[in-house]
């Protein structure tokens, strides 16, 4: 083989390595919807994080609570975002001038709980979305 | 230096300031906002906002009030940062909130609407003042700290629900903002 195609298969299989190692991040970062439809979430996440529902009750007689417990497996500390929104009987969101993205931090191998409450009576139902901070 | 090298020189030098510059936009997203170590971003007041009605609604006490939905009178929230804030951006918020449980009614500060309802009230020869079941009042304060160049701001947020009937806090809540880090950051997406 010649010193030039020595050269061009090297440059040929750094390029191959470039586009596996993007198509990975890719598929890392993608979104990902749980078959609960109602926790979305990706990045670390979508393959290192236990996240489920614990807990939803009433507070002040008619307003919707939910506990959920986000469990980080991952050997290191790491961060997420989160949001809630409340949506009435009919899918409908319902306003709040408080929503919007919350940050945690968990240590690794623990979890932490997340609460959110529906300032409205209205709201039936929840969306949660969780996505990567780090 | 030979004038190809200068020409492909000045080529990255513009390459690289208009990478650097950025067009406004509209940030609809938390995520997206900017955040500053030693001051209050707009994001934050929502955070703690959330946090006071998220404890207020779970604590019970607006249950007890003696009327429903609650008479309540926003009093003063004291800002004792080192910031010049509007605190109408934390009490505005939870108003909201409250209003939208159905649980609470504010008394109005609008001087005009005040003299309307005390003639609507006289006419009608109801000579009670219209007391609240509540005042809401608080206060703001902010902790700085740092270590080599890492520097820490954390503001805290105290809100009380005070029962006028009795002179007693019905409630209090407490809600805290943490934010660290040697400058300040584009967005919160790490």
């Amino acid at each position: 083989m010649s010193c030039l195609e020595s050269r061009s298969s090297f440059r040929g299989g750094r390029a191959l390595l470039a586009l596996l190692a993007l198509a990975v991040l890719g598929g890392c970062y993608a979104n990902t919807i749980t078959s609960n439809q109602r926790i979305i979430k990706d990045g670390w996440l979508s393959s290192h994080a236990s996240v489920r529902v614990v807990r939803e009750t009433e507070v002040t007689d008619d307003l919707l609570r939910v506990d959920v417990e986000v469990e980080n497996t991952l050997p290191y500390d790491t961060r997420f975002n989160y949001r809630f929104e409340f949506l009435d009987d009919q899918g409908r969101v319902i306003f709040s001038p408080t929503s919007g993205y919350r940050q945690e931090q968990v240590a690794a191998g623990s979890f932490i709980t997340i609460t959110g409450t529906a300032s409205s009576p209205q709201a039936s139902d929840f969306r949660l979305t969780l996505t990567n901070a780090n | 230096m030979n004038h190809r090298t200068l020409s492909a020189l000045l080529v990255l030098a513009v390459a690289g300031a208009t990478g650097c510059q950025q067009n406004a936009r509209v940030v609809t997203d938390d995520r997206d906002k900017i955040i500053s170590i030693d001051q209050l971003d707009v994001q934050d007041w929502s955070n703690a906002a959330d946090q006071c009605v998220q404890q207020l609604l779970a604590s019970g006490a607006l249950s007890k009030a003696p009327t429903s939905p609650a008479r309540v009178e926003v009093t003063r929230v004291v800002n004792d940062t080192t910031q010049r804030i509007d605190t109408d951006l934390l009490t505005q918020k939870v108003k909201i909130a409250l209003q939208q449980s159905g649980k609470v009614a504010f008394a109005s500060k609008d001087s005009r609407a005040g003299e309307v309802a005390d003639y609507r009230d006289f006419k009608a020869g109801d000579d009670a003042p219209r007391l609240p079941d509540y005042v809401l009042n608080g206060k703001i304060l902010e902790v700085r700290s740092s270590a080599g160049r890492v520097k820490q701001s954390s503001f805290v947020f105290q809100l009380n629900l005070v029962d006028t009937r009795q002179d007693l806090d019905a409630w209090s809540g407490e809600a805290e903002v943490t934010k660290q880090g040697t400058r300040n950051s584009s967005n919160s997406r790490g």
